[in-house]
C-alpha cells in the first residue's frame, strides 16, 4: 500500500482553498493518521511491541500455545485471536470499501472490482478440485506477503514523512525504497531455504532450497542499503537539520524485526505483527481516508473528520470490514467443511485467493502521486 | 411476527384509502411465483418430497454412489446453503428494522438498546453454568414452535388483508386462539412426553419437569374445539360474505400444522429444511420488503418499489441488505462458536446455546415491531 511517491516536495499538506478556516486556523496538516496514542498502538507498531514485551516477561522466548496453560498465556491468545478477526482478518475487506468507496474510485478502479475480482473464481475452483493447487498458492502467497508488509510500510512511513514535512528528494527516496527491497530480497530467500511440509493443516511444496550464495549476496546488499540508508538519514540531519519522524522510523524497525528476526522470536513476531502492526496500520489508514472523503467536499475540518474515526462513522465502518472478514475466513470454510471440504485446505485457499487479489490491487489503489490520493492521505 | 391485528370498526373494511398509492396493494408479498416458493412453504415441501422419494424414510448418505449419492449431496449442499442465507440471517433482518433509521431507533429504544444486554448476559451465564445453558435450550425449545405460529399467523393475516379478505374482530380472535391452541398443544407434548423431549439436543443437557399427561388432554380437546371454530367460522363466511379464505394463507396453516403435527422421521426432516427455506425465507422476504418499501417512501415512490419488489431484491440497496445480514448471521452463528472453540467450549453446543439467546430477544422484538394496527407499519406491509 502506498507504494509509490508524490511528484511534488514544497506543497505537500498545504490547506486548500476549499477548506474551511477551521482547517488553516491549525497550521499545515494533521500529522497522525488517527490520533497520536490510536496511531502508536495501532500504526506503527507500539501495540506489536508492547505484546511482544509483555510475552517475553510472562512466557520468554515462546508463542502461546494455548488458553489453558496459563493466565499469561489466556490473556495472550485472546488479543491474538480478537487481533485476528477485528484487524487481520478484516483489512482485506477495507480494500473493497475503497474500490467500491464512491462512484470516482468505481469507475477508476473498474478493472480491480471485476476482471481481478472474478480471476479469483477459477483460481478458487481450482484450488477446490486440485488441492496440491492450494498449496502451492499458498506457498506464493507464503513468498510474496512479506513483500507485502514491507511495501505497506513503506508507504505509511512515507505518509508520515511529508505530513510532517520530512521531504525527500528523489536520491533520498529511492535509497529508502531500496533498503526496504533489500529486506524483502533476504527474507524471501531465506525463506526459499527451509523446508516446510505444512502450514496450518496445508500441504505446501518446496521450491528451494536457493544456492547459499544468493543468500549471502541477499544480506549483503541488505546490509549495504542499511548502511546507505542511515548515511543518508545522518546527513539529512546535519545539513537539514531535520530527523526522521520517529512514527516513520518505529514502522521500520518493527518491520525490520518482523523480517530479520528468527526461530521464536520470528514466530511471536508473525504472531502479533499481523493483527497490531500490518492488519490495523490499514485499517487505520483506510478508515481515515474513507472518512476524509466523504467528509472532505463539504469542506469539513480535517482534524475533525481524524476524530470522527473514533466516533460512530468509524465503528461503522470497522463493523462492516470485521463482519465480511468473517465471512470470508470463517464463514466460507465453515460452508465448505459442512459440505465435505477440508477446513484447513480451504481456509488456505481463501487466504490465498483473497491476498492474491488485495496485493494486485493495492498497488494500483494507494499512489501518493495520484493528486486525489494524496491530498486526502495527507491532509 | 406480524402478530397483531388492523385497529377498524368491525365492519371487515379497510382503513379509508386517500393515497393512490394504497390502490396499488399487490396480492402478494413479492409475486406468485417467489411466494409459492419460499413464503408460503412451497420449497420446503418440494425438498421434503424430493428426500422422501429418493430416500424414503431413510438417513441421506452422501457418501454413496450413483444417482442417490449426488441427490443426498445436493440435499446436503441445499440446507447448508438455506442455513447461510435465510435461517442465520433472518434473526438479523430483526436488528435491520429496529437500527435501520433514527425513527425506528427511537421508537423501538428497549429493543434496540436494552434488551439484547439481557440476551448477552444470558449468554454469559450459560457460558458459566451448564444447566443454565440446558434451561435456555429448552425454553427455546418450546418458544421458537409458538414464534413459528405467530409469524405464520401474521404473514396469513397480509394475505387476507391484502386480498380484502377481512375478519371481524371475533373472527380474527377465533383465528388467533385456534393457532394459539395449536402451539398450546405442541409445547405441551414438549412438556409432558419424555420421548418428544430431547435428553441432549446438539450436546446440551436438557431438563425435563414431566408435566403431567392431563395438560396434553386439555390443550388437545382446546385445539380440536377451536379448529371446529375456526373451519365452522371460514365456511360461515363462505357462505356469508361469499368469500373464500387466500389461498396462500391456507398453505401457510397447513405448512404449520405439518410442521407441528409431524413426528419421526417426517418431523426431523421438516426441522433440517424448515428453518430456511419456510420460516426464514418468508421472514426475509417481508422484512426486506419492508425495508425497500420503507426506503421507497421516503423517496415518494413506495408504490413503483411494491410493484416492482423482486427487481428491487437485487438493487444495490436490497444487495447491500443481504450483504449486511448474511455477514452478521455468520458471524453470530458461525465466528462466536468458532471463537470459543478456541476456549473449549464445542462449536455446535455453543451455537445451539448462542441461537437460544439470540432468538429471546428476536423473538420479543418481533411481537413488537410487526403490528398491524400500527399505521405505518400497515400501510407498508400491505403496499
Amino acid at each position: 500500500m502506498v507504494s509509490s511517491s508524490i511528484a511534488s516536495s514544497g506543497a505537500v499538506g498545504q490547506p486548500s482553498d476549499g477548506q474551511s478556516e477551521s482547517a488553516v486556523a491549525h497550521s499545515g496538516p494533521y500529522p497522525w493518521i488517527i490520533s497520536p496514542i490510536f496511531d502508536f498502538m495501532f500504526v506503527f507498531g507500539g501495540g506489536a511491541i508492547a505484546l511482544l514485551v509483555l510475552n517475553y516477561l510472562y512466557l520468554g522466548w515462546k508463542v502461546p500455545d494455548g488458553v489453558m496453560t496459563s493466565p499469561a498465556a489466556w490473556w495472550l491468545m485472546t488479543v491474538g485471536f480478537l487481533s485476528q478477526h477485528i484487524f487481520a482478518d478484516s483489512h482485506n475487506s477495507a480494500t473493497y470499501l475503497r474500490i467500491w468507496g464512491s462512484d470516482e474510485d468505481r469507475a477508476r478502479f473498474k478493472f480491480h472490482r471485476t476482471w481481478l475480482a472474478y480471476s479469483t473464481i477459477p483460481m478458487f475452483i481450482m484450488g477446490l478440485t486440485l488441492p496440491g493447487l492450494t498449496g502451492a498458492f499458498v506457498y506464493i502467497y507464503l513468498i510474496t506477503v512479506y513483500w507485502h508488509y514491507v511495501a505497506q510500510s513503506f508507504g505509511i512511513a512515507l505518509i508520515y514523512c511529508y505530513k510532517r514535512g520530512y521531504i525527500f528528494n528523489n536520491f533520498e527516496k529511492e535509497v529508502f525504497r531500496w533498503f526496504m527491497f533489500s529486506m524483502v530480497g533476504f527474507t524471501t530467500l531465506r525463506f526459499l531455504s527451509i523446508k516446510q511440509n505444512n502450514w496450518f493443516g496445508v500441504e505446501i511444496p518446496f521450491w528451494g532450497p536457493v544456492p547459499e550464495v544468493l543468500i549471502s549476496i541477499s544480506r549483503f546488499v541488505c546490509v549495504g542499503m542499511t548502511i546507505a540508508f542511515v548515511v543518508v538519514l545522518a546527513r539529512k540531519y546535519f545539513r537539514e537539520n531535520k530527523f526522521m519522524p520517529w512514527p516513520s522510523l518505529t514502522i521500520v524497525a518493527t518491520v525490520a524485526g518482523l523480517g530479520l528476526t528468527q526461530d521464536a522470536a520470528n514466530s511471536m513476531f508473525w504472531f502479533y505483527v499481523p493483527g497490531f502492526f500490518h492488519g490495523s496500520q490499514y485499517l487505520a489508514v483506510c478508515m481515515a481516508y474513507y472518512i476524509k472523503e466523504r467528509g472532505m467536499p463539504q469542506g469539513m475540518d480535517t482534524w475533525g473528520i481524524t476524530k470522527a474515526a473514533l466516533g460512530s462513522p468509524g465503528m461503522k465502518y470497522l463493523g462492516l470490514v470485521v463482519l465480511s472478514g468473517c465471512f470470508f475466513y470463517v464463514g466460507i470454510p465453515h460452508f465448505f467443511m459442512q459440505i465435505g471440504f477440508s477446513y484447513s485446505l480451504v481456509a488456505g485457499l481463501v487466504l490465498a485467493c483473497v491476498n492474491y487479489h488485495h496485493f494486485v490491487t493495492d498497488a494500483a489503489i494507494w499512489r501518493l502521486r495520484d493528486p486525489r490520493c494524496r491530498k486526502i492521505l495527507l491532509a | 411476527m406480524v402478530s397483531t391485528t388492523f385497529q377498524f370498526d368491525g365492519d371487515a373494511k379497510p382503513a379509508p384509502d386517500k393515497t393512490a398509492e394504497k390502490a396499488v396493494n399487490t396480492r402478494w408479498i413479492v409475486n406468485p411465483v417467489f411466494d409459492t416458493v419460499f413464503v408460503f412453504g412451497g420449497a420446503l415441501w418440494l425438498i421434503f418430497a424430493l428426500q422422501i422419494y429418493w430416500f424414503h424414510w431413510d438417513t441421506i448418505d452422501p457418501a454413496a454412489g450413483g444417482v442417490a449419492g449426488s441427490t443426498a449431496y445436493f440435499l446436503l449442499f441445499v440446507s447448508t446453503f438455506g442455513s447461510y442465507l435465510f435461517a442465520d440471517s433472518h434473526t438479523i433482518a430483526t436488528y435491520v428494522r429496529i437500527y435501520s433509521t433514527e425513527e425506528n431507533r427511537q421508537r423501538f429504544k428497549l429493543y434496540a438498546y436494552y434488551l439484547p444486554w439481557c440476551s448477552a448476559l444470558l449468554f454469559s451465564l450459560c457460558l458459566i453454568y451448564p444447566k443454565a445453558a440446558g434451561f435456555c435450550v429448552y425454553l427455546h425449545l418450546m418458544w421458537v414452535f409458538q414464534h413459528y405460529v405467530g409469524q405464520t399467523f401474521g404473514i396469513s393475516l397480509i394475505y387476507c388483508y391484502k386480498r380484502g379478505y377481512f375478519f371481524k374482530p371475533w373472527e380474527r380472535e377465533t383465528y388467533r386462539w385456534f393457532m394459539h391452541s395449536f402451539s398450546a398443544y405442541v409445547i405441551s407434548r414438549i412438556l409432558c412426553y419424555r420421548e418428544l423431549s430431547p435428553d441432549d439436543l446438539y450436546g446440551v443437557k436438557l431438563p425435563f419437569y414431566g408435566l403431567p399427561y392431563q395438560l396434553v388432554s386439555v390443550t388437545k380437546i382446546a385445539l380440536i374445539v377451536m379448529t371446529l371454530a375456526f373451519v365452522g367460522m371460514i365456511i360461515r363466511k363462505y357462505f356469508v360474505e361469499k368469500k373464500l379464505i387466500p389461498l396462500p394463507t391456507l398453505c401457510l396453516i397447513f405448512t404449520i400444522l405439518g410442521i407441528g403435527l409431524s413426528t419421526g422421521m417426517a418431523n426431523s426432516i421438516i426441522w433440517v429444511y424448515g428453518p430456511s427455506f419456510f420460516h426464514g425465507s418468508q421472514y426475509l422476504a417481508v422484512s426486506l420488503g419492508f425495508y425497500l418499501k420503507e426506503k421507497g417512501l421516503e423517496e415518494g415512490r413506495m408504490a413503483e418499489v411494491g410493484r416492482h419488489l423482486l427487481s428491487e431484491f437485487i438493487s444495490p440497496a436490497a444487495l447491500k441488505y443481504w450483504g449486511i445480514v448474511i455477514m452478521a448471521g455468520i458471524f453470530v452463528y458461525v465466528g462466536i462458536p468458532s471463537i470459543l472453540q478456541n476456549y473449549g467450549y464445542g462449536f455446535v453446543w455453543t451455537a445451539t446455546v448462542v441461537q437460544a439467546c439470540i432468538n429471546f430477544h428476536h423473538f420479543v422484538t418481533d411481537g413488537a415491531i410487526w403490528r398491524l394496527r400500527d399505521s405505518k407499519c400497515r400501510e407498508i406491509l400491505l403496499a
